[in-house]
């Protein structure tokens, strides 16, 4: 229906919007868990967390508003205001009321989730609003009586005892407010408070309107110049912050933006507050400082994106890195069809046509100064056709650079080299093109739609440091997911911790410097090296993504996006190139000089890896986020099962990766509800044995070296893992026999396999279909392990173990067949020299006794298709056992590299076909290892 | 924004305009020249005149030079009256001692080092920070460094106690030669400095 | 017969430094050094050199002021500019005016004297 749909133009804010009132949500629904509690003790909520209610559902409702979502702005509005009511005194607060809100609550976060996936408001609203209303309006019946003691006044502070008169009158000079015109000023203040929260409303739901800016700045004026008159100090001072945030609008003739809207209400609720404490106390005794603040933070964000814009409107053309260049080879056959006309134009009046190569000294710092040059003096002499490279790539490289010109003009070769003499410009060749290849050039070719400034279809460089990689198939398909193609990335935003971003500017600082020591290391190579052409070439490469990347950290920081992948992808790049600079340096032997460039390099390392941890760290959000929501999904479930059940939450500081924390919400979820629902029992049965009538579920996360843990506890009926082992008998999942020969861990995993569900009958939670397989699965994606620790009667306890990061990880480093491979070292349990003749068979399986327990042993390419163990006649075979959570496999490996810490680079669809492997990682030595997937090689031995 | 913020640009600033500064001073001379001190501090005004004293005792040879633009700043360059010679001899490719006297070269020596250093300074300013910056022609000055050292903070001290300093110390290796360096933000040179925190 | 060539700059040991070497190769005749950009100017009227190098920062008229003056007297003026400013918006004010070339401070000696044989359509290589 048309009327669900959204604007295109206000699309790009859905994201944004969806997070942030996700967010605010949670906050609504945590408080009303405390308000019902507050109930239940008797009491009444406090004042100031009924309007952080309130705040939230405005919050929501302005942006919702701005982007045009009639059913979130209705579903808030009434929720807004039965808060504002409940918040103000003017009605109680009763369970009614809870469950009203919570129900809206709910269907805001079905809104939500229909909003994110279908981009439309798909629906209905009237249940949940009519609720509200019949809280609102009893329907005559008068409200109801409270039930505790008579509610506190709401709103502002207690007012301060009575402040005595001479005081006032003496101080009303220095720091008191003049009594003279106080209550004028108080009565004209509120009127001008009444009518700037019309217009800032006005603002959110007029999205264009420019004019009540005007308005707005008109009434803000005349508050400060009021309140400046009666010397209320703390009134002026957060009028004129406000003043100069609306004067930027007013004088740039713009709407104010949602966010701005937000803090401009801020200001005004504290003006409003002052005034209050002016009629009731004839003094002001109000903290402005968290509001200004604020103010201020906007005000500096507002000259922050001016200049940010001004500065990026040049670079705005060219996001992506530029290339440096050097040896450009220029195809004169490809020129856009415009150029070719200009050819065609200037031999029709008789002119011949050169091509011109020249290289631009690498110590010239604006090497696009010397191209402007030579075009200017050709153009004195007749006229410079075309010119390659752009401005922008020749300014990015530090060594010497090659320029090549069309020139079209009836002077001699010689003449052209004279014109062209200049300093830091060395004239390669001067070349008059014959008419044969004039022919090709001008070449009648069907018109390609070809943008006028990418001249990129005739210019080719030769690859950089990126082909100093060995493998080159192995790197080919590590490009690949770079590449465009594929389903749409969705960019989800993180928030932002101040500090983080304080750390990501330090880095970024730091990265500056560090390429201007790269750039004199460059300068001092082409000076007394110019051998070196390989380390100088990766050092200018290095030198390049340095720049680039600490301007693009600079604008994403200040520019307030929060956008950080493409930062991400940078420093990776940045690493490898590092990484392989390392090397070379390594190799080469020389001087002086490769040890400071050694130095930096090493510097430089730590400098990308801190920031690698820093860019990953902003992703790093408190598992607090998901845990919160699961406090009422407990509360919910035990209330239909009628079982007493709290969620306990331990370590919801604990930081992940947010996709991570994301993909949790599921899993963790299903878990729960498990818990509650067949874990915990009823009250009876727990009164039977001993147990608290209050059933316990515990939800703690905390870190474990470079995983993260979390674990869901509780204090239930446990798990009988012969009973799990029977049904799956029964439903055939495996045969008596297997029973008969699994350990316990094995029956308790079996509810991970497939169409396994322990429901007696499906209680219509956790029976519906989504079962621990896939649980298991969703936490396999992460490159996590699920384990299982009950025991029956007392509780169950599954522990999830996940890796901090996607993309690094430590592993460790092996050789097998020559080949060099990279086990997740969290997947690594040991590693063992076993003696060649303790190694028997047992069904066709190689086996090794350790400490008691028999220790299957695989050569890697019976498993999967990876080349054979080197057939080595020794004493003893290097074993490393693996695990998968459950399992353990020792893979024979001719040698062991190491430990290293290494990016992962997944393969595109195209190659995760191959079993076992899941992505592939370029070493310090630029060889390609290969990352194994331990789950998936245990599963095959099997 | 906070204080930390400004001193944190400020140190970012000074590494690079020394290490820039170094750069060329090491080309002008032809010799390697090493960084030996680079700090940045709030200087107390009295203090600071007794470390130079204590330091740099006798009479040195030194540039004054005034960095204008979006962001203010003071400079200050000077060598001992002997080892200005030496740094003549250096730049003109003269043999060790030829120089004897303060004469026209020496001074328009450490005036041209002056110059060089500021602009490669701005020059910093103009491609790391996008800030607009040109030197002034150097005022040179031949007396002892305590006394230069006073004229340069003249226009501060009378206004603060305290000063924010970036000081740097160069010495030419080969010949052994100490140079001084300083720059001293005008006084709005630091609510310019807040401005542009966060951008390049 | 000999190129004659004006130096500008307010320090003596860059102009020093200059004449030697455009004087050391015999081809060009240094006559008149001066200190400022308003001496500049008065001595090009006088004396209608082959070609000026131009330091930008100096007292009483900068050498882009100077540049400009020049020109307008004579625009087919040689002027190098011999500069530690290696900032776009200057060099291009320069070379937009019609400055002929640039170097950049601090240089090897024997880059002025290529400069400015390279403004006199000498290559380095086919100078005698």
């Amino acid at each position: 229906m048309s009327d669900d749909m959204i604007q295109d133009d206000v699309m790009e804010m859905l994201p944004e919007f969806l997070q942030e009132s996700e967010e605010h949500l949670q906050v609504l629904n945590e408080k009303m868990l405390d308000a019902e509690k507050a109930i239940k003790a008797g009491a009444q909520m406090d004042a100031k967390e009924l309007n952080t209610m309130f705040r939230s559902a405005h919050t929501i409702k302005g942006t919702a508003s701005f982007i045009g979502l009639k059913k979130v702005v209705g579903l808030t509005h009434k929720a807004e205001t039965l808060l504002q009511k409940l918040r103000d005194g003017e009605m109680q607060l009763t369970a009614a009321a809870v469950e009203a809100l919570f129900a809206s609550f709910d269907k805001l976060n079905s809104l939500l989730k229909v909003l994110r996936e279908t981009k439309t408001e798909g629906v209905e609203i009237s249940d949940e609003v009519h609720k509200i209303e019949m809280v609102l309006n009893p329907g005559g019946v008068p409200v109801a009586a409270p039930v505790a003691a008579p509610p506190k006044p709401a709103a502002p502070p207690p007012p301060p005892p009575p402040p005595k008169k001479e005081e006032a009158a003496t101080s009303a000079d220095e720091a008191g407010v003049n009594e003279k015109y106080l209550e004028q000023f108080v009565t004209e203040v509120e009127q001008n408070i009444d009518d700037l929260n019309n217009l800032l409303l006005k603002t959110e739901q007029e999205e264009g309107n420019t004019q009540v800016v005007h308005d707005i700045f008109r009434i803000m004026h005349t508050i400060k110049g009021s309140s400046g008159i009666v010397n209320a100090k703390p009134i002026a001072e957060v009028a004129h912050k406000m003043e100069n945030i609306l004067q930027f609008f007013r004088a740039q003739n713009r709407p104010i933006p949602p966010d701005m809207a937000s803090v401009l209400f801020k200001g005004l609720d504290a003006i409003k507050s002052m005034i209050v404490q002016l009629r009731k106390t004839r003094m002001i005794d109000f903290d402005v400082t968290t509001v200004c603040k604020a103010l201020d933070k906007s005000s500096i964000k507002i000259v922050l994106e001016m200049k940010v814009a001004a500065a990026g409107a040049a670079k705005a053309a060219a996001p992506k890195a530029v290339t440096p260049v050097q040896d450009v080879v220029v195809d004169w056959t490809q020129l856009p069809a415009d150029k070719r006309a200009m050819v065609k134009a200037e031999v029709a009046q008789g002119k011949d046509i050169f091509v011109i190569e020249a290289t631009v000294a690498a110590k010239e710092n604006i090497k696009s100064m010397r191209l402007m040059m030579v075009e200017g003096r050709l153009d004195k002499n007749g006229k410079a056709i075309v010119s390659f490279p752009t401005a922008e790539a020749l300014d990015a490289t530090k060594i010497e650079a090659m320029i090549c010109v069309l020139f079209a003009s009836n002077v001699n070769e010689g003449n052209v080299r004279e014109i062209l003499a200049m300093d830091g410009l060395v004239i390669k060749t001067v070349e008059k093109v014959d008419a044969a290849f004039l022919a090709t050039i001008i070449g009648d070719k069907p018109m390609e739609k070809v943008n006028m400034t990418d001249l990129s279809a005739a210019q080719t460089s030769r690859p950089e440091a990126a082909a100093a990689v060995k493998d080159e198939p192995a790197a080919a398909a590590i490009k690949a997911p770079d590449a465009k193609g594929g389903a749409p990335i969705e960019i989800s935003t993180v928030k932002i911790d101040a500090r983080k971003l304080d750390k990501l500017m330090n880095l970024s600082g730091e990265l500056v410097i560090i390429r201007s020591q790269y750039a004199r290391l460059v300068g001092l190579f082409n000076n007394d090296l110019l051998r070196q052409k390989d380390v100088v070439r990766v050092v200018d490469h290095s030198t390049t993504l340095l720049t680039d990347l600490q301007k693009e950290l600079t604008a994403t920081v200040a520019g307030g996006k929060n956008d950080l992948s493409r930062v991400q992808k940078m420093v990776e790049e940045l690493k490898t190139s590092i990484q392989m600079l390392f090397t070379q340096v390594n190799q080469e032997d020389i001087v002086d000089n490769i040890h400071k460039l050694a130095e930096t390099t090493g510097s430089l390392e730590k400098t990308a890896s801190d920031l690698q941890a820093g860019v990953m760290q902003t992703r790093m959000v408190p598992v607090e986020g998901v845990f919160t929501r699961f406090k009422r999904i407990v509360r919910d479930i035990s209330k239909d099962l009628d079982k007493d059940v709290v969620l306990h939450i331990e370590g919801a500081e604990t930081e992940l990766d947010k996709k991570i924390v994301d993909g949790l919400g599921d899993p963790l979820t299903h878990m729960i509800r498990n818990a509650v629902d067949h874990g915990i029992e009823d009250r009876a049965t727990r009164e039977k044995n001993g147990k608290p009538a209050i059933g316990m579920v515990v939800l703690k996360a905390s870190h474990k070296g470079n995983s993260m843990c979390i674990e869901i506890r509780d204090d239930g009926k446990g798990m009988d893992a012969d009973k799990i082992a029977a049904s799956a008998v029964k439903k055939g999942v495996i045969t008596e026999e297997q029973a008969l020969k699994m350990t316990e861990k094995e029956k308790l995993n079996l509810i991970f396999l497939p169409g396994f569900s322990m429901a007696a009958k499906v209680t219509g939670l956790s029976g519906r279909g989504v079962g621990m397989d896939v649980v298991k699965s969703m936490i396999t994606s992460f490159n996590g392990v699920v384990d299982i620790d009950t025991k029956v009667g007392v509780g169950s306890k599954f522990i999830l173990k996940i890796p901090l990061t996607l993309a690094i990880i430590q592993a460790l480093l092996v050789i097998i067949g020559g080949e060099v491979y990279a086990l997740p070292i969290d997947a690594v349990t040991e590693i063992i020299k076993v003696p060649t003749k303790d190694i028997y068979s047992v069904d066709g399986n190689s086996t090794v006794k350790l400490r008691n327990h028999a220790l299957s042993l695989v050569e890697l390419e019976k498993v999967i298709k990876v080349k054979a163990n080197a057939s080595q006649e020794e004493e003893y075979k290097r074993v490393v056992i693996i695990t998968d959570g459950e399992n353990r496999l020792g893979v024979l490996v001719d040698s062991l590299v190491g430990k290293d810490e290494i990016v992962i680079k997944s393969f595109t669809r195209h190659f995760s076909r191959v079993k076992g492997v899941i992505g592939a990682s370029i070493l310090a030595d630029g060889n390609v290892a290969l990352i194994l997937d331990p789950g998936t090689i245990i599963k095959e031995s099997r | 924004m906070a204080g930390k913020d400004v001193h944190y640009v400020l140190r970012l600033v000074a590494k690079l305009s020394i290490d820039k500064a170094s750069q060329v001073l090491s080309k002008m001379v032809r010799a390697g020249s090493k960084i030996e001190l680079e700090k940045v501090y709030l200087a107390d005004i009295s203090k600071a005149t007794e470390n130079v004293m204590a330091s740099d005792r006798g009479a040195v040879v030194g540039a004054f030079v005034d960095l204008v633009g979006d962001i203010p700043f003071k400079f200050l360059f000077y060598v001992d009256s002997q080892d200005s010679m030496m740094l003549t001899d250096l730049i003109l490719r003269r043999p060790d001692g030829a120089t004897k006297a303060i004469d026209v070269y020496t001074m328009s020596a450490v005036q041209e080092l002056g110059n060089i250093l500021s602009s490669a300074i701005t020059n910093v300013f103009a491609s790391d920070f996008q800030v607009a910056m040109k030197p002034t022609p150097p005022k040179m000055v031949h007396d002892y460094a305590s006394t230069v050292f006073q004229e340069f903070l003249m226009d501060a001290a009378t206004e603060q106690n305290e000063i924010l300093m970036i000081e740097s110390t160069f010495r030419v290796v080969k010949v052994d030669i100490k140079c001084r360096m300083f720059l001293l933000p005008k006084n709005d040179a630091q609510k310019t400095l807040a401005n542009i925190i966060g951008l390049n | 017969m000999a190129k004659r060539i004006i130096t500008v700059d307010d320090a003596p040991i860059i102009r020093l430094m200059i004449k030697d070497v455009l004087i050391e190769c015999g081809k060009y005749d240094v006559v008149a050094e001066c200190s400022n950009g308003r001496e500049a100017v008065e001595k090009y009227k006088e004396l209608r050199p082959d070609l000026v190098t131009m330091d930008i920062i100096m007292p009483e008229m900068d050498g882009i002021k100077a540049l400009e003056e020049i020109l307008k007297f004579d625009p087919s003026a040689k002027v190098v500019m011999v500069t530690a400013i290696d900032q776009r918006e200057s060099l291009m004010k320069a070379i937009r005016l019609g400055a002929t070339d640039y170097i950049v401070k601090p240089f090897e000696a024997d880059r002025v004297m290529s400069a400015v044989q390279k403004a006199f359509g000498e290559s380095p290589e086919t100078a005698p």
